[in-house]
């Protein structure tokens, strides 16, 4: 034969041999699965690629040159300043234009009027409960896309109504690349971690996908391998057999993977969990690379395809052992001290603790599939007495199977178990807040909008007069004059109806304060060193020239205000900066909780894969169990009873194991949550997680069991 | 002639014709198998022995023709029928015995009385019963630990275990060595007289085939031996 009919033809028996071998619409389905997904891995790489790369030009196009010399010519005065919505934080950039000339900051039509401001789509969206529209003046429109780090960013440019900029900065040019970061380009995660961080979660367990899915319904193809080389045939023409039955659906699978990519350079799509936004725009500018992406990974998928089986052309036999070895009872005494080493953690001191539970968790989950087989063979053995006592020959299969060979259960259960468990400990340690965060919750709870402090840019007795006429009635205010030395007290200057709505005696003389009412103890901790702080009795409007703060004193657990008290405050001192006495920790702990939500989100994902890899894998070792029913199935004409024996192999036992792997997870978080005495544990997602096991444990089984109906309907005697 | 003769065949194929897309494996043939009667099949490889017993078995079509059991038209028959009959007139052994490792031999072959739908407890009791009568060993061990000859010992339990008048066997001795071939055959050709049944067995093995009443050899879609 020709050489090059010789290919040809060689390929050819790889696509035949993809279509009729047993289990080969399993392999099929996997194949496609596994390269759609690394195919994923790879175009969100790009997409993070693209994304910092978008991002990084927009940060050059809105970076400010701040005028270092008297002489610079200056364009602009512009001030930051850090604001909320709810407990998010984002970044307010108060601006005034000095030049007519000079272009406004790119995502703005035009420069802003005093009093007025330009909002981001993504604060205007979150904002709206709070009426952010309205809170730095007039709404003048949202800052278009080229004027945002992300589509996702809250970012607001104002103009405020004020005539002193002090404290300004003087801009000599917009458009630099040596500004200071601002928006979420302060906690950008720099690009080489995200994709170092994809890459080795969800792009390792995708390679264990892709492996899974080429060694499906191996032992046929193994033995392929072995008659082709024993008639003389070389690696070449093995990789082109593998080849010709890999590449159909790999290519299916490619194509597939690379369609989120495509979709989501048309429309902007906020991403589950983290919530961020990603830019069509940018997918788009890149969107010229996606072929060359696709192909890169097709190619090395099915190298990888065919690489996996020339390894195994030296190999011995591929005929599955009918029992498997016993499970050294060290495991499961290992298993059982690292429940030991966690139970007595409360018990040992402070570091030893912390060890003693890292080193307990890591042994008693290592130890977890070997426990698990244990009690898949004890459970193997009690439901096939129950299937011989009841007359039920599923049942009897399903737990001989389960009995002899607990491997393909066990990998299901451990994969189920230690992803519940690995997800809700996720979860708590990233719920952690520490000392300070702690406290801070505390504080909102008990204080809510009780206790607030205006910084406005500059302070009138006009605009106090008008500041204060706006509020509710049940508000009050004082005046702060701040204390410039830690041996003074900070004085709180405020009528005698304001002091006895402390419980103050009202008196112009003044008491030091430093207890009482937690209005007043948090006001001492926020405003004067030490804690100290006086209050005095006296006129609010007509005491205004050392005054540089107002605290706003409502009723304990008010609620609603902060978000009014920042409007009102803006209109009536131009700009002013609102905060309550707690939100620094909180905004700073809803910054790590920004960060929690990237590892939820890549831990989550990583099981997802991996349960897909073990559900295929699984799927694929109980076709190879099925081949010997077959006979009897279909001389019986009783094929549904397959069905039973997949339901009772592989689903019964996983969903005992989410039940199990749901009290462990839950009494494991329960118990770090106590013995941390910090963080919290998350129902939801556990039940989130364990309803998704559940989906995946009867949709193992029914793949099982009606992927085994196909094979044994195809099954006749062939002895001659 | 004797006397089973005189009886209505217990199989009984009329003018039977199957091809493949481009073989014609056969074309009119015709053979009768009585009760209490052995009967091999013999022939070069390829010429649709197998096949032949996979009409009978109904799992595959023929083209033209009749296939009756006890007097029954297979070949018109639903495949809901079909299987119903089948579970009740037919029992098979196969060349490798497909047999499940992992169960014990009286699970095995509890197993498919089970699948036709017999009471369990029975189902259990005959299978030890047919077990010891064929002399493989009742241990409870898995059929896996078992030598070749014992496993087809219990594959032949399990053909009989439903009671079927028709047994039929696929090379079922093919895979042993010499001495479990013999039992095997010995267990086998005694069946239609120990049993009243009828065998039709296909064999390579002259030695086997030696036994039967009656020999038959298909070649070129012909069945070449004594017709009874």
């Amino acid at each position: 034969m020709r050489p090059h009919a010789l290919w040809r033809q060689l390929l050819r028996i790889g696509l035949a041999a993809g279509r009729n071998s047993p289990g080969g619409r399993l392999r099929f389905a996997a194949l496609i699965t596994a390269a759609a997904v690394v195919t994923l891995v790879l175009m969100s790489c790009l997409a993070v690629i693209a994304t910092c790369d978008g991002w990084d030009r927009r940060d050059v196009a809105r970076g400010v040159e701040i005028a270092r010399h008297g002489d610079s010519p200056v364009v602009a005065l512009y001030k930051r300043a850090g604001d909320s919505v709810g407990t998010r934080p984002h970044e307010v950039v108060y601006i005034e234009p000095k030049s007519p000339q000079a272009s406004p900051p790119p995502g703005l039509p035009r420069w802003p009027e005093p009093g007025e401001a330009f909002l981001s789509p993504e604060l205007v969206r979150v904002g709206e409960g709070e009426g952010i529209t309205r809170r730095y003046g007039k709404f003048a429109g949202i800052i278009d896309s080229s004027g945002l780090a992300t589509p996702s960013e809250r970012l607001a440019y104002v103009r405020p109504a004020v005539t002193g900029h002090h404290g300004w900065s003087k801009i000599a040019k917009i458009g630099s690349a040596r500004s200071t970061p601002m928006g979420d380009t302060l906690n950008r995660v720099p690009a080489g971690q995200l994709l170092s961080a994809i890459g080795f979660t969800v792009g390792g367990v995708a390679i264990v996908l892709l492996v899974v899915a080429a060694r499906c319904g191996s032992s046929s193809r193994d033995r392929r391998v072995r008659l082709l080389t024993a008639l003389g045939g070389n690696r070449w023409h093995l990789a082109l057999v593998n080849l010709g039955e890999a590449c159909i659906p790999v290519v299916i699978g490619t194509l597939l993977g690379s369609v989120p990519y495509l979709l989501m350079s048309l429309w902007d799509v906020r991403i589950p969990l983290i919530d961020q936004v990603v830019g069509s725009a940018d997918l788009r500018a890149w969107a010229w690379v996606t072929p060359m992406v696709a192909l890169a990974g097709c190619g090395l998928m099915l190298f990888v395809v065919v690489a996996l089986h020339l390894a195994g052309i030296d190999g011995g036999g591929t005929r599955p052992r009918v029992f498997a070895d016993r499970i050294p009872r060290w495991r499961l005494y290992a298993g059982l001290l690292g429940l030991i080493a966690i139970v007595t953690t409360p018990y040992l001191p402070k570091l030893t603790s912390f060890l003693a539970y890292i080193a307990g968790t890591t042994l008693l989950w290592g130890m977890l599939p070997s426990a698990a087989g244990a009690v898949i063979r004890y459970w193997g053995n009690s439901a096939a007495s129950f299937g011989r006592w009841a007359g039920r020959a599923d049942v009897l299969i399903a737990g001989r199977w389960a009995h002899a060979r607990p491997g393909v259960v066990v990998r299901l259960v451990a994969v189920m178990v230690i992803g519940l468990g690995v997800i809700t400990q996720a979860q708590v340690w990233t719920s952690r807040l520490g000392d300070s965060g702690q406290n801070a919750r505390a504080l909102q709870r008990e204080l809510h909008d009780s206790v607030l402090v205006v910084t406005p840019q500059s302070i009138t007795p006009a605009s106090v007069d008008a500041f204060a006429r706006s509020l509710p009635k049940n508000a009050n205010i004082f005046l702060v004059n701040t204390a410039k030395k830690p041996t003074e007290p900070s004085v709180l200057r405020g009528s005698c109806e304001a002091m006895r709505s402390l419980g103050i005696a009202c008196s112009s003389d003044g008491d030091h304060m430093t207890g009482g009412d937690a209005r007043i103890a948090i006001l001492g901790k926020f405003i004067g060193f030490g804690g100290e702080i006086k209050f005095r009795e006296g006129n609010v409007s007509g005491n205004t020239q050392k005054a540089d703060q107002i605290a706003v004193v409502s009723p304990l657990g008010t609620t609603g205000l902060n978000a009014r008290v920042k409007e009102t405050a803006n209109r009536a001192f131009g700009l002013a900066q609102v905060k309550r006495p707690y939100d620094g920790w909180i905004l700073g702990a809803d910054r790590l909780v920004n960060m929690a939500d990237w590892v939820k989100l890549l831990t989550i994902l990583t099981l997802i894969i991996l349960a897909l890899a073990v559900a295929f894998s699984s799927a694929a070792e109980f076709l190879v169990f099925t081949a010997a029913v077959a006979p009897l199935a279909v001389l019986t004409e009783r094929r549904r009873f397959l069905l039973g024996i997949a339901i009772w192999n592989l689903t019964v036992p996983t969903v005992i194991a989410v039940a199990f792997g749901v009290c462990v997870a839950a009494w494991q978080g329960s118990f770090f949550i106590s013995l941390s005495k910090s963080g919290m544990f998350s129902w939801s997602l556990l039940a989130a997680c364990a309803a998704g096991a559940l989906v995946l444990a009867i949709a193992i089984g029914l793949i099982g069991g009606t992927g085994a109906i196909r094979a044994t309907a195809r099954w006749r005697p062939a002895a001659d | 002639m004797l006397d089973r003769y005189r009886c209505p065949p217990l199989l009984q194929i009329e003018n039977l014709g199957y091809s493949t897309s481009n073989t014609r494996l056969f074309g009119g043939l015709d053979l009768n198998v009585h009760q209490g009667e052995s009967v091999v099949l013999c022939g070069p490889s390829g010429t649709g022995k197998t096949t032949l017993l996979t009409c009978i078995l109904g799992l595959t079509k023929p083209k033209k023709g009749r296939i009756l059991v006890a007097g029954e038209d297979l070949t018109g028959m639903s495949r809901r029928r079909l299987a119903s009959f089948r579970r009740k007139h037919m029992g098979m052994v196969f060349q490798f015995g497909e047999l499940l490792p992992e169960l014990s031999p009286v699970e095995n072959v509890a197993l498919a009385a089970l699948l036709a739908g017999a009471d369990r407890k029975k189902a259990y009791d005959l299978a030890r019963h047919l077990l010891a009568d064929l002399g493989v060993p009742l241990d409870g061990a898995p059929t896996a630990y078992l030598s070749g000859g014992e496993r087809q010992r219990t594959a032949v339990a399990r053909a009989l275990i439903t009671g079927a008048p028709l047994i039929l066997a696929d090379e079922p001795t093919g895979a042993l060595d010499q001495d479990s071939r013999d039992s095997v055959a010995d267990l086998l050709f005694e069946l239609p007289r120990r049993r009243n049944c009828a065998l039709l067995l296909v064999t390579h093995d002259q030695a086997v085939a030696a036994r039967a009443d009656r020999r038959l050899d298909l070649i070129a879609g012909r069945l070449i031996g004594t017709q009874a």
